[in-house]
């Protein structure tokens, strides 16, 4: 940021850096650049096909040629090949000629003219005749006999000695037109030459040795040894005689090399040419094919025009659709790039998806999905801080000591608002209870709350499957649910939810309750979700655990003073009258008489014996309330209530005990001294409290695993509100019928002893009157000692493993 | 001066023993009861010079039984006998005096007859 400032800073030019950084300068900006981009790829290429399409043009025009020299090859090929022709017909009628003169025929044209108007018409020759050694004609085909010859070129080549002679271009003796000929001697065998053969002709009749593949426009010249030029297809054949052996083409060509112009100027033609020139072997003279230029190159240079005008145009449509998709895509891209940029500034830009038919237009949509995803992204970031908040509110609210269901409800609140939940609560397992305890809870109605509070913890739920395994127990809809446990289809009913979550309450290998959390509707949970709820669930369990090993602490505390208060009140008064019984005895003992002095020894022993007994409670009510484990071992229970009752009976003989057991009892496995406490305790009680001459029942009976004892009076009673307050320590009836002296703890250690042991004392009014007190204890089974660690739950412990398997 | 009557009020009957045999052999006239209402019947029938009072009774406690008491009777005085609270009862109740468990039994005679010496004497003026 700082950087581009100062860089516009420099620049000076604040506004046009502005117009060039909105979308729609960056717009004509990325256009330019696109366009030139495109030129600079175009030109090479549009360059690249010129000069391809140059070449191919040179190449065509040397292939023209190329065939113009062809052409000329065969044609002189073929001039050659009558010349030889003529050269052996010559042969052979001077063969024939000689022998003729050996046999004695003359040579005259009687002997021979016909001979000679045969050959002439089979081989298409002008003219055939024979000379005498002076050059008069003797014999021939054109009228001309006793001409002389001897003047001409020919016939003196032949009179030098020459084997054979090939004229140039002659004037004709007869026609005065252009001629050509041929002439030999004729020899006999044995030597002497006895005349000379001419053949002649007129070029004109090498026209029909013209190939057929001659362009319409192209002119033949046939052209002598001496540079005469014997025919030319261009001109008239009366056209008087040109001599071109000035002109470097015959020059070259006369030396037996063919010779190829281009585009020059002739010695034949006004205009310019393409021409070749090739020699005749046999005869030494020069065949020429020429054209003219404009015939080869006007269509070539045509067709180049037409092709260039072709890759004009395509190059020009070519640069005119770039620029077309140029623009184009130059507006998307940028604002593509404008998203980009907003997007990397953490703003939210949604891209116009104008309808253009480009490719871009898609990633322009990909582009805008991306928003999308990044917007929901964000918006999940902020849940999860709101999640996060809740969990650190939850903490925060959860740092001082809180008791448990205040912890409960602000876990419940928290872990609700963190996740949308509809309801939650948090069922506690306490010591001596079958059922869960319904701590706190939210959202749910009165029934659902008690129907939470009763629920049992050995019976199947989420919530003691959540407690069992020490797993979370989770459930998409209602439907599943039910279907996992159909015998709680009313509770979930009436609870409304849909989806709900059952996390354990664990604190490491104590487990203490579970934390379950409903939803309005049904859901599938998140990784993310899940692990919250584990939070959630942890911070409880922590919390929880603090506020009840605070609360333990705190009791022990309270039992501590407890403990201090009743030695103090109840320790004083058995005290009092032993201390002051055996002072009075020591000081004043003169003065008593027998039956006083008798009546305070009783008092000591009596309140000697008490004090043993209470003492004994006291130290057993602290053991239990310390948090001590009990010190099991096996009892006989019948042996324990004999000898409890015969005890009573000493003690108290005019009573009736009776002592009742059921006979298949077998020994339990339970706290011996704790027992015993209790079984005395309550049967002091009865003795206390009941008429002196009424029946005092023990009853105990053991079905599963649970033992109860009852042990029955026909006292008074209490009122039946004072049923559950006669456990608490200190506390007296205030029925007139309660006669006897206490210390108001022996029922609240029995309470407390009991429930140490996990199990639970009650009292009843009897029929006809009377006490019922009782306490029922499970003696082989540990499966409601509570917070038990899971490894001691054999069932739990497969739940897990096979979670874990 | 005939002898002086007390009422001990206490549910514990090892005490009461040990109060009725004590303050006899000390020359008092000893009545005893196990809780405020058998004292207040007791009171009813007798006029005593001072009254020995537990606080922890069943039936109708220490409390009761004084307010009651007072509320007919304002001049006897009342001393307050228990092992806990005893001095914190005695103002709390404006009782005359209060003891405290344990005590010494032979001390007692002494306490007693300064108080009823106090009461009368503030009767008899």
């Amino acid at each position: 940021m700082a950087n581009e400032s100062l860089v516009r800073g420099n620049n000076g030019g604040a506004w046009e850096d502005a117009v060039a950084n909105t979308p729609a300068g960056q717009h004509w900006r990325l256009r330019t650049r696109l366009a030139l981009g495109i030129l600079l790829v175009f030109l090479p290429v549009f360059l690249l096909v010129l000069v391809i399409h140059l070449e191919a043009l040179r190449d065509r025009r040397d292939s023209r040629v190329e065939s113009l020299l062809t052409i000329d090859e065969t044609l002189a090929a073929s001039i050659d090949g009558f010349a030889r022709d003529l050269e052996t017909f010559s042969q052979s009628a001077a063969i024939t000629l000689a022998q003729a003169t050996e046999a004695g025929v003359p040579l005259t044209q009687q002997s021979f003219g016909r001979y000679f108007q045969e050959l002439a018409t089979s081989y298409k020759v002008r003219s055939i005749f024979i000379t005498d050694l002076d050059g008069k004609v003797l014999a021939g085909t054109a009228g001309n006999v006793g001409f002389d010859v001897s003047s001409r070129t020919y016939f003196k080549a032949l009179k030098g000695g020459a084997d054979s002679t090939w004229s140039g271009a002659l004037a004709g003796q007869l026609s005065g037109q252009t001629t050509l000929a041929y002439g030999r001697p004729v020899r006999t065998s044995d030597g002497p030459t006895v005349a000379y053969l001419f053949v002649a002709f007129y070029p004109p009749q090498l026209n029909d040795r013209l190939p057929p593949n001659l362009p319409d426009d192209a002119d033949v010249v046939l052209i002598d040894n001496g540079g005469i030029v014997l025919l030319n297809t261009a001109t008239n054949p009366d056209t008087p005689t040109i001599d071109i052996s000035d002109s470097p083409e015959f020059q070259q060509a006369s030396t037996g090399h063919p010779v190829v112009l281009r585009a020059k100027q002739t010695a034949l033609n006004s205009d310019k040419r393409y021409a070749a020139f090739v020699p005749v072997e046999t005869t030494s003279w020069v065949v020429g094919i020429t054209r003219p230029q404009s015939a080869v190159d006007g269509p070539l240079n045509a067709q180049f025009r037409r092709n260039l005008l072709f890759l004009g145009t395509a190059f020009l449509a070519a640069i005119a659709t770039m620029l077309f998709i140029a623009d184009r895509v130059s507006r998307p891209l940028t604002d593509l790039a404008a998203s980009a940029e907003a997007i990397a500034r953490g703003e939210m830009p949604i891209p116009a998806r104008s309808g253009r038919d480009f490719e871009i237009v898609s990633l322009q949509a990909a582009m805008g999905t991306m928003g999308e995803a990044i917007r929901e992204r964000e918006s999940r970031l902020a849940n999860q801080a709101n999640q996060l908040a809740r969990l650190h509110a939850s903490r925060n609210a959860l740092a001082p000591l809180l008791p448990p269901d205040e912890i409960a409800s602000i876990v419940i609140r928290e872990a609700m608002g963190a996740l949308g939940a509809s309801a939650g609560s948090v069922l506690l397992v306490e010591a001596g209870r079958p059922t869960f305890r319904l701590a706190a809870h939210a959202g749910y109605s009165t029934p659902v709350a008690k129907a939470l509070d009763n629920l049992l913890i050995d019976q199947a739920s989420p919530f003691a499957d959540a407690f069992v395994r020490t797993t979370p127990v989770l459930f998409d809809s209602a439907t599943q649910q039910i279907a996992t446990y159909p015998d709680q289809e009313e509770l979930k009913r009436k609870a409304a939810t849909g989806a709900a979550a059952f996390m354990p309450l664990r604190v490491t290998d104590t487990t203490l309750g579970v934390l379950s959390l409903g939803f309005a509707a049904d859901r599938t949970f998140l990784k993310d979700e899940v692990e919250l709820m584990f939070a959630f669930a942890n911070q409880a369990a922590q919390s929880l655990h603090r506020s009840i090993l605070y609360d333990t602490l705190e009791r022990s505390n309270r039992s501590k003073d407890e403990f201090l208060a009743i030695l103090g009140h109840e320790l004083r008064t058995p005290i009092t009258t032993i201390y002051g019984s055996t002072r009075l005895m020591n000081q004043r003992g003169a003065q008593l008489s027998p039956e006083e002095r008798e009546e305070l020894t009783r008092n000591v022993e009596e309140e000697s014996s008490r004090m043993a007994n209470l003492v004994e409670n006291l130290l057993l009510l602290a053991r239990a309330q310390l948090g001590r484990q009990p010190e099991k071992s096996r009892i006989s229970l019948e042996q324990m209530l004999e000898k409890l009752c015969s005890e009573m009976r000493r003690e108290y003989p005019q009573r009736r005990i009776h002592c009742s057991i059921n006979p298949n009892m077998a020994e339990v496995v339970s706290d011996a001294t704790a027992l015993h406490q209790v079984i005395f305790n309550l049967l002091t009680n009865a003795a206390k409290y009941s008429p002196r001459e009424s029946e005092i029942e023990v009853t105990a009976a053991l079905e599963n695993n649970r033992l109860e004892v009852h042990v029955l009076d026909r006292g008074p009673g209490v009122h039946p509100e004072e049923l559950e307050l006669i456990f608490q320590s200190f506390y007296r009836s205030a029925g007139t019928a309660r006669t006897a002296p206490g210390q108001g703890i022996g029922l609240s250690v029995c309470r407390r002893l009991i429930e140490g042991l996990g199990g639970s004392v009650g009292a009843t009014l009897r029929t006809g009157g009377g006490l019922d007190v009782y306490f029922t204890l499970p003696v082989t089974s540990e499966l409601l000692l509570p917070l038990g660690p899971a490894e001691e739950r054999p069932d739990a412990t497969t739940a897990e493993e096979r979670n874990d398997s | 001066m005939s002898a002086a009557r007390l009422l001990v009020v206490d549910d514990d009957a090892g005490l009461r023993s040990l109060l009725r045999i004590s303050l006899s052999t000390a020359g008092y006239l000893v009545q005893t009861a196990k809780n405020g209402l058998e004292a207040l019947e007791l009171c009813r029938a007798t006029t005593f010079d001072a009254i020995l009072l537990d606080l922890e009774m069943p039936v109708m406690n220490g409390r009761e039984f004084f307010r009651n008491f007072r509320a007919a009777d304002r001049q006897t005085p009342v001393l307050i006998v228990s092992a806990f609270g005893a001095e914190a009862a005695q103002a709390e109740l404006g009782a005359e005096a209060a003891l405290k468990k344990p005590f010494d039994p032979l001390a007692l005679p002494a306490l007693l007859s300064a108080l009823i010496h106090v009461e009368s004497g503030t009767a008899d003026e």
